[in-house]
């Protein structure tokens, strides 16, 4: 054992302990620091919003006449919080007159600026200003950020282009909205619900086109957005050779009654998950045919199975209860007998 | 000669024991600060309103509950007012002595449902299954006495959605934690697996089952697992998750893939480590075919819970604690250096197994030694004195970055003195807090050893932010 601080990892083991120890004090002087910029930063922040919230409140209902306070350059990323926080709220409704006041006082010019220069932060509540203020002179920007590899930047630049100009964002984002697998299909469609006007026509074509893993992002997006690929189409993606999340997909969208042959041939399907699918198509636009292979699936091996396909028969317009209770009883299977008697009660406490 | 040899090779095996454990925590807290600069910054976004598209998973939450009447429907109620856009809660009554069934059958007006229950995880028998009629989305099992992986086991049964969350019934939830925790799901379809951060409630107050104030513990023992927690958290998981190697998501809160749970077979009945047992054997199974098997952590405060504040209470708690690691490490050692083990095969799980499971044998060995060094007269007090030193000193600075990454990110104490009152936690946990961990630790390695199946016993919980609420 070394045993005098002249050996050599004596005074490593020493010197170590010690950069420790000057290490946490640096450490405690960071804390006090990041604590006392805290407090500094919601100090001036809270001046800020003194002055500007009401402001920025009164414009989200009428214009501002009056000539604005001056906006201090240390005040910008308030002042962007603030009013993308108001813009957001208003969900989707752009406010003409809080457009009006950001330009006043040059937020396109330093949104523009941060969105070049800022930290990451900065560079996202410049992107989302800039989306709200459709500031068309920052597509290329936007579009470059859209195409990064971050994803949440990549993904609000995607929002911000949608809000400046859908149309073009339509034509040339489609590629990279189903192509993009990590960004996520909720946030897209909830991006498109509100340009679906836009997006329809694009979409629907990209479906007679697309393939594999775009094909099936696309028919998600497609359900989600309410709208159905060309019948003829969704025939085809309805034929058994397709891929299960295919077919999964197509079934999803399918409304029309014209598909419903091809529906009932997938009733057999060999995944469960297209099976429970065929159940919820037969469900919202089955015929009177449909009743028994709907009886049929009660007794499916699995569940999901059994209770969709019990839910489209109870839903059924042309099936009163009391035929279901006929049903019920004359069912055999006890699986089949247990599923419906579940999703009756289902209804009635419903 | 022989003694100066033996002397020689235990001075060396605990010096490099020593360099090995403190490279590997410092490397985590420098992979956590890096990761949690990086989210800080996305952090902006939180504040906006969320907008919901109907395509987001949807959630279904498992409470088991034993002997809860106290509890129990304050609870649940706080948990229906979660904000995420579908999701079911499921409690599970694990065949508690008291009148917690009764509690939720008249608070939650419950009906009993004739279920078609599909049995994917064999459970201890149902007695029944009821849905409340004034919240469709709540449903309640009472079932017989099985604990509570059996119980989490029963929910899953029973669950509709693809995503469960497992939630103690006591913890206390930020109303956004579901919205939180699902991200990593939503970013990459390879996620099968994410847990939050999980912070103390003592010292802070409810109301309404939500937390409205935040504080630090006036108990010692409680401020010492408040620096704790947020070693583990902040910078413990986090910096683990950044490299996919997370070995264990908290019980008290957790969210998973169903088919993936029900593919690996569930809970572990016969553990006291379910939460960690799980999480290791997904990544042993799905490892071993190949298959992705992303574990996240997500480092905003998603749950709250209150910490033991008497010493016995901690002392059960910690030895179950190492009993469940004991567990969960040696039913899954086929993890260890397997061939697609990736980092949590061979780094995560060595280090664990190494410095979280047996380090109470090495430093109690240390100590050991350092008697016998003494006694033989091979003791070099200086170096004592030295390395005691290094020891303190780099607990401390550990510590102290777990309370730098809670400043940088979150900074949820709200006063200075509450600062203050940790960073002197951080000093004073070095001066017997640990060393008494230490003997409980080992102490759990010893019950593992020599006895059999273990229970959770009973957890004094004192409750008292509660009473405001």
């Amino acid at each position: 054992m070394p045993n005098t601080l002249f050996d050599p990892y004596l005074q490593f083991a020493f010197f170590t302990g010690v950069g420790a120890i000057a290490l946490a004090l640096l450490a405690t002087a960071l804390i006090v620091y990041l604590r006392f910029a805290l407090i500094r930063r919601t100090r001036r922040e809270q001046a800020f919003l003194v002055v500007w919230r009401p402001l920025l409140v009164k414009a989200l209902t009428s214009r501002l006449q009056s000539s604005l306070p001056t906006l201090d350059p240390s005040q910008r990323v308030f002042f962007l919080r603030l009013w993308v926080q108001l813009q957001e709220s208003l969900r989707g409704l752009e406010s003409s007159s809080l457009i009006d006041v950001a330009l006043r006082v040059g937020c396109d010019k330093f949104a523009r600026g941060l969105l070049n220069e800022g930290n990451p932060a900065e560079r996202l509540l410049a992107i989302l200003a800039l989306g709200h203020l459709g500031d068309r002179s920052a597509w290329r920007l936007l579009f470059n950020v859209a195409r990064s590899k971050d994803t949440i930047s990549s993904l609000s630049a995607v929002r911000a282009l949608i809000q400046i100009d859908a149309t073009k964002a339509a034509s040339e984002l489609l590629p990279l909205l189903l192509g993009r697998t990590d960004w996520p299909q909720a946030r897209i469609a909830a991006m498109l619900q509100s340009e679906q006007a836009s997006f329809a026509e694009p979409l629907v074509n990209a479906a007679n086109l697309a393939k594999g893993e775009h094909l099936i992002r696309l028919l998600r997006l497609l359900e989600a957005l309410r709208l159905q690929p060309p019948i003829s189409r969704l025939s085809i993606l309805l034929s058994g050779d397709q891929l299960p999340d295919i077919v999964i997909g197509a079934l999803r969208v399918t409304l029309a009654p014209g598909l419903l042959p091809r529906v009932r041939e997938l009733a057999g399907h060999a995944d469960w998950r297209v099976r429970v699918q065929v159940a919820k198509v037969l469900g919202r636009i089955g015929e009177l045919q449909d009743v028994v292979l709907l009886s049929n699936l009660l007794s499916d091996p699995e569940w999901w199975v059994r209770y969709c396909s019990a839910c489209a028969l109870i839903g059924l317009p042309f099936v009163s209860r009391p035929q279901v209770e006929v049903l019920r009883h004359s069912i055999e299977d006890p699986y089949a007998r247990d599923i419906l008697e579940q999703v009756l009660f289902e209804k009635a406490a419903a | 000669m022989t003694q100066q040899v033996f002397f020689e090779f235990m001075t060396w095996f605990i010096l490099t024991y020593f360099v090995l454990l403190n490279g590997g925590y410092l490397m985590l807290n420098f992979l956590s600060t890096v990761s949690l600069y990086r989210l800080s910054q996305e952090r902006i976004l939180d504040s906006l309103p969320q907008i919901y598209s109907g395509m987001e998973l949807p959630i279904s939450v498992l409470v088991p509950a034993y002997n809860e009447e106290a509890t129990i429907a304050a609870s649940i109620q706080s948990m229906l007012q979660l904000s995420y856009p579908e999701f079911e809660i499921i409690v599970i009554n694990d065949g508690s002595k008291d009148s917690t069934i009764e509690v939720l059958k008249t608070e939650f007006t419950l009906v009993k449902v004739p279920e078609a229950l599909r049995i994917r995880i064999a459970t201890k028998p149902i007695r029944a299954i009821y849905t409340s009629k004034r919240y469709p989305n709540l449903h309640v099992i009472d079932k017989e006495n099985g604990g509570k992986a059996d119980s989490l086991n029963a929910g899953i049964n029973l669950s509709r959605y693809p995503l469960f969350c497992g939630v103690d019934a006591d913890s206390i939830l930020q109303r956004d934690s579901l919205q939180r925790v699902v991200q990593p799901f939503l970013f990459d379809a390879e996620t099968v697996a994410t847990g939050g951060t999980v912070r103390l409630a003592n010292g802070c107050e409810v109301s309404g089952g939500f937390l409205t104030k935040i504080g630090v513990p006036g108990n010692l023992l409680a401020l010492f697992q408040v620096v704790e927690y947020l070693r583990a958290f902040l910078f413990g998981r986090q910096g683990w998750s950044v490299i996919n190697a997370m070995l264990i998501i908290s019980g008290a809160f957790g969210l998973f893939r169903k088919d993936i749970v029900i593919e690996v077979g569930g809970y572990r009945t016969k553990t006291i480590g379910e939460d960690m047992e799980l999480i290791v054997r997904m990544h042993r199974l799905l490892r071993r075919q190949g298959r992705p098997c992303k574990i996240k952590f997500v480092p905003d405060p998603v749950c709250w819970t209150e910490a033991p504040e008497d010493l016995q209470t901690l002392k059960n708690q910690r030895v179950r604690w190492q009993r469940g690691l004991s567990e969960s490490l040696t039913s899954n050692l086929g993890l260890l250096f397997s061939r697609n083990g990736g980092a949590a095969g061979w780094v995560a799980f060595p280090f664990m197994l190494a410095f979280e499971w047996f380090g109470p044998v090495v430093e109690l060995g240390g100590y050991f030694f350092m008697l016998f060094a003494a006694f033989f007269g091979g003791i070099s007090w200086t170096a004592f004195f030295v390395f005691l030193f290094l020891a303190i000193s780099m607990g401390i600075l550990l510590s102290l970055s777990g309370l730098l990454l809670e400043e940088m990110t979150f900074h949820l104490y709200p006063k200075p003195r509450h600062l203050a009152w940790l960073a002197f936690a951080v000093i004073a946990e070095n001066f017997g807090y640990r060393q008494l961990n230490t003997a409980w630790r080992l102490l759990g390695l010893y019950r593992w050893l020599t006895q059999g199946e273990g229970t959770w016993g009973a957890m004094k919980r004192k409750g008292s932010w509660q009473k405001t609420g």
